[in-house]
């Protein structure tokens, strides 16, 4: 224990005033994006993103972790006031959130929430901490083609585990690798793709790109729906009595939190599954599941609390490996990629201060929710309040300047503009987007790590896999990955 | 009890037809098939000496190949949806937004386009409050006056902040020069 | 709500009128002045020019801006500064990769040394030849040795296909006499290619000294391929004291400077040159950079010109040569 007290005060001491600003600018602004329905983290950490590039790798890293932290937790305020999700990730929350509200304990409902959020942050933080520097340091032996195969196995888990056609994930996976190979080639340094103009020798501005796959195509669905507003009057306050929930319910607090990270830890299944599997997990374990999606606090705390907790599950295997499992986790690495801080086993070499950075801006940014969290909550509930279209046209101006300010190029801004129009195709005809900006924040990781291991085979790149078990063990899961869906329609079929 | 049910759900897909599946499976094998030709066009020779198995185009070239076979198998399963497809109904996702919704988005969609290509001609203190207004008449119903004076609050907050926030040079287009 | 909004309406219009419209000013610089630095940040070089900019932004009286245009080896950017206004509030990191490589490889690629007006010379990065600490080369002749004694193809890293470290690196293997070896190319020097020495994947690489900093003990530096030891690390001899020397002096050294596009005012020109130039000598700067590995070597502005004509003609052959082994 007080080993772990010289940790965080060493880890404290590496942050200055200048990150911990960030964080709560982050957290602030996280929140507010999740209150706001249609909004959600992974909105937020984009918008954010192009202003990243002004500021030094921790203070950026925090501002996006505040965001990913703020805005997994802010849904749940929505989903208690107005009974619909401000983010998909409060789904489960308002089970039970919204019957306490309509009980007249919307107080109790948003207090616990942040209570648990709380609570998972930390505990997911926590394994961060400890289990992110131990995968590191088995991964910094893997070669090429051990690197290839774990990127491989990231994008296909993506594509075929998360919900919805594996056919179009896989399609969305390989159109964001494609996307990646516009410009020079990493490996050779000719032009690729150029369509005969200098600007794109760079390749896609990754800002345009995610700029416009999430938020120009979510705005343009917004103004397609009907226009409405919302009405959320109620007051709310902090419910002091909910903090004894702490020790009462502290089993039910640890085993969603549990839940949450390790399934953080897996890539593409995220917020929404871990919430509504320790909200399963919770109500099978308790003495009256009747009471469940009537209003009981348990359903509350094992939904934020997982939620919460996954957020800190999600960084470990993007740190450790450099192999982001969820969009949100995937823009954070674009993020870090554009200060030239590779995530990896590398890190641990060449950026220890960022990495320690990383740790200790999220631990202190899973502390500070609670506090923020409560003492701000007026203010939380009456952005609900701002009109729908201010808020569209603030979010198209961010948008742009946030685009055009990376690289001061209008054609940033028709690339952002097309991929809007793409998103918005995507979203109509059924595809995922999630695979998309994951193959192509890890295009050039395949790219370049598939090639090297073919000039390092020479010319015999099977026989070059057959002799590397962890290799041929990664692409054996990936096989698995890939048959996945298929085994479950059988399954399903005959159940 | 509330069960949880998976159609409620806020991750699943989208149930479309199959018409937008084969439709959005020409797309796919038509967009392989053009990268495909154009890998052809690189001049890979520069691959030779370092690059071994794999050049520069043929990586390329493998994933636009993949895109056609996967391609090929959604447009398989879309016309299988279409032999089985019972639901004479629109699934919801399509019959979202029909009529007027999508007509406000293609709406605003041509004004900021527009916007872009008037930004550095005209510079962004003249071209924004023009954008904003429109947009916010568009979308919200706002009357003009309340637009024009919400659209120039707008601009000037994101000037200030782009400005002195953060150091960056908005265009200045038509006011360079005379532009703070 | 309105209401509120009205009222800043009334005082945006204000604003625009007391600062927008006022009478403009005659003294450079008016606004903030933006360096375009063609690497990632984080880079090295993007290092340098942010301790730059910081310092030296209270001197100039505006904000120094560093703005990362990534892209084609560097050529996006530095083609980005060349089309930009001459009004010297655009300058250009320039690095010799993107300045003279890329043109010699490519004549079309739209610059000339013409399009730019140096302000001065500033870095001068020196490449090592690295290998793991348990390999049994301990220097130059028995890595040679080594190397020669290998009955495949010896696997050594070079920063990126088309670069001055790659050509530096196989100079130094033709000239020490290493005939079989294959080149594996990388994205720059830092530190993917450093981790395919410490996964086994390479049997050495072409480095920089920043890597003796971050990764110590794990890897053996055996030579520096310049003339002179470098002043932060004279412990690793150069090879020329081994014995092998290529005979390229500077231009075998990664070298990058500032100046603007071609054109710009002689007033904006002295004013850049006098206080970013001071400021790059200072002790502040120097020590950051000290701590940085990053070796500065301040030259004036018609000396850095020279430099980029004598870079282009040594380079030239080099070049010339991996063009025609792509052609076979």
């Amino acid at each position: 224990m007080a080993e772990l007290g010289a940790l965080l005060a060493e880890l404290g001491g590496l942050v200055g005033l200048a990150q911990v600003g960030a964080l709560l600018i982050g957290l602030v602004l996280g929140i507010i994006v999740g209150v706001l329905p249609g909004l959600g983290p992974l909105l937020g950490v984009t918008l954010a993103i192009p202003f990243t590039f002004h500021m030094d790798p921790v203070s950026s890293i925090a501002l996006l972790i505040g965001f990913y932290q703020g805005g997994s937790y802010g849904g749940a305020v929505t989903a208690t006031v107005l009974g619909i999700p401000g983010t998909p990730i409060a789904a489960a929350t308002l089970l039970d959130a919204h019957p306490m509200a309509l009980a007249g304990r919307s107080s109790e409902a948003v207090t616990l929430a942040t209570l648990a959020s709380w609570i998972g942050g930390l505990i997911g933080g926590t394994v961060l901490l400890f289990t992110a520097p131990a995968l590191a340091k088995i991964a910094v032996r893997f070669g090429p083609a051990e690197t290839f195969a774990l990127a491989a196995l990231g994008l296909t888990a993506i594509a075929s585990l998360s919900q919805g056609s594996t056919l179009k994930g896989l399609l969305s996976g390989l159109f964001g690798l494609m996307c990646a190979t516009i410009g020079t080639d990493p490996f050779t340094g000719i032009a690729r793709f150029n369509f005969d103009r200098t600007e794109f020798s760079g390749g896609l501005t990754f800002v345009a790109l995610l700029v416009g796959l999430f938020a120009i195509s979510e705005v343009l669905m917004q103004i397609e729906r009907t226009m409405r507003g919302w009405q959320a009057s109620e007051r709310i306050g902090v419910a002091f009595s909910m903090f004894r929930t702490l020790v009462s319910r502290f089993f039910g607090y640890l085993r969603a939190s549990l839940v949450g990270v390790g399934i953080g830890i897996i890539p593409a299944v995220g917020g929404v599954t871990s919430a509504f599997l320790a909200y399963k997990l919770a109500r099978d374990f308790s003495k009256e599941p009747e009471r469940f999606g009537k209003g009981a606090p348990e359903g509350v705390i094992a939904s934020e609390a997982a939620n919460s907790a996954t957020t800190g599950g999600a960084l470990i295997p993007m740190l450790a490996l450099g192999i982001p499992g969820d969009p949100i986790v995937a823009v954070m690495m674009g993020g870090l990629l554009i200060h030239g801080v590779t995530p990896g086993p590398m890190l641990f070499f060449t950026n220890l201060e960022v990495l320690n950075g990383i740790f200790a801006t999220f631990l202190i940014g899973a502390m500070l929710l609670l506090p923020l969290g409560l003492a701000l909550l007026p203010l939380f509930v009456r952005v609900l309040r701002v009109p729908l279209d201010y808020m569209l046209a603030g979010v198209l101006l961010l948008a742009i300047f946030g685009t055009f300010a990376v690289q001061r190029q209008t054609l940033d801004l028709w690339i952002m503009w097309l991929f809007g129009v793409v998103g918005y195709a995507m979203r109509k005809a059924g595809f995922p987007l999630a695979p998309l900006v994951i193959g192509f924040v890890l295009g050039p990781i395949v790219e370049v790590n598939l090639r090297r291991a073919a000039t390092l085979a020479s010319s015999d790149l099977a026989g070059y896999f057959l002799g590397r078990p962890i290799a041929l063990g990664i692409l054996v899961l990936v096989a698995l990955a890939l048959a996945f869906p298929l085994l479950r329609a059988l399954w399903q079929r005959r159940a | 009890m509330r069960e949880p049910a998976a159609g409620a759900r806020p991750d699943r897909e989208r149930e479309t037809g199959w018409r937008t599946d084969l439709a959005a499976s020409l797309v796919s094998m038509g967009l392989g098939a053009w990268l495909f030709r154009e890998t052809f066009s690189f001049s890979v020779t520069a691959s030779e000496r370092v690059g071994g198995g794999i050049d520069a185009a043929g990586y390329p070239r493998l994933l636009a190949g993949l895109t056609v076979l996967l391609g090929l198998a959604l447009a398989a399963r879309a016309l299988w949806k279409w032999r089985t497809a019972q639901a004479a109904a629109l699934p919801a996702a399509e019959a979202e937004g029909r009529g007027g919704g999508r007509l406000r988005a293609a709406l605003s969609f041509a004004v900021l386009l527009l916007y872009t290509v008037l930004l550095e001609p005209l510079g962004f203190l003249l071209a924004t409050p023009l954008a904003v207004g429109v947009l916010l008449r568009i979308t919200g119903g706002r009357g003009a006056v309340h637009a024009a004076i919400a659209a120039v609050a707008f601009t000037v907050a994101i000037f200030v902040f782009f400005r002195y926030g953060v150091n960056i040079v908005l265009p200045e287009g038509l006011l360079r020069g005379i532009s703070p | 709500m309105n209401r509120t909004i009205a009222r800043f309406g009334f005082a945006a219009c204000a604003f625009l009128a007391a600062v927008g419209f006022g009478p403009a000013q005659a003294e450079f610089p008016e606004k903030p002045v933006t360096i375009v630095v063609p690497w990632q940040a984080g880079s090295s070089p993007d290092v340098a020019m942010r301790t730059l900019a910081s310092l030296a932004s209270d001197d100039l009286g505006q904000p120094i801006v560093v703005q990362n245009i990534v892209g084609g080896s560097g050529s996006v950017g530095t083609l980005a500064v060349k089309n930009a206004a001459a009004d010297g509030y655009t300058l250009l990191n320039n690095w010799v990769a993107p300045h003279v490589v890329a043109r010699l490889f490519n004549p079309e690629i739209g610059y000339n040394d013409g399009d730019f007006a140096p302000l001065f010379g500033l870095i001068a990065l020196p490449f090592t030849l690295a290998v793991r600490a348990d390999h049994p080369a301990t220097d130059v002749a028995s890595f040679v040795e080594w190397a020669n004694a290998q009955d495949r193809p010896v696997n050594v890293g070079i920063c990126a296909a088309l670069s001055v470290p790659r050509m530096v690196m196989e100079e130094f293997l033709r000239t020490s006499g290493v005939e079989n070896y294959k080149p594996v190319p990388f994205n720059g020097c830092m530190p993917d290619n450093v981790k395919a020495l410490l996964d086994g994947s390479l049997d050495a690489t072409t480095g920089v000294l920043i890597a003796e900093k971050i990764f110590g003990d794990a890897i053996k530096t055996l030579a520096v391929l310049t003339d002179d030891r470098v002043s932060f690390a004279d412990h690793i001899p150069t090879a020329k004291e081994q014995g092998v020397d290529i005979g390229w002096g500077k231009t075998a050294q990664g070298w990058a400077g500032i100046v603007a596009p071609a054109g710009t005012s002689d007033a904006a020109l002295e004013k850049l040159r006098a206080v970013l130039g001071k400021h790059v000598q200072t002790a502040a700067f120097l020590n950051k950079m000290t701590a940085q590995f990053i070796p500065i070597e301040y030259s004036g502005p018609d000396e850095f010109r020279a430099l980029w004509t004598r870079s282009a003609e040594l380079l030239e052959p080099a070049v010339q040569r991996l063009l025609k082994e792509k052609k076979n």
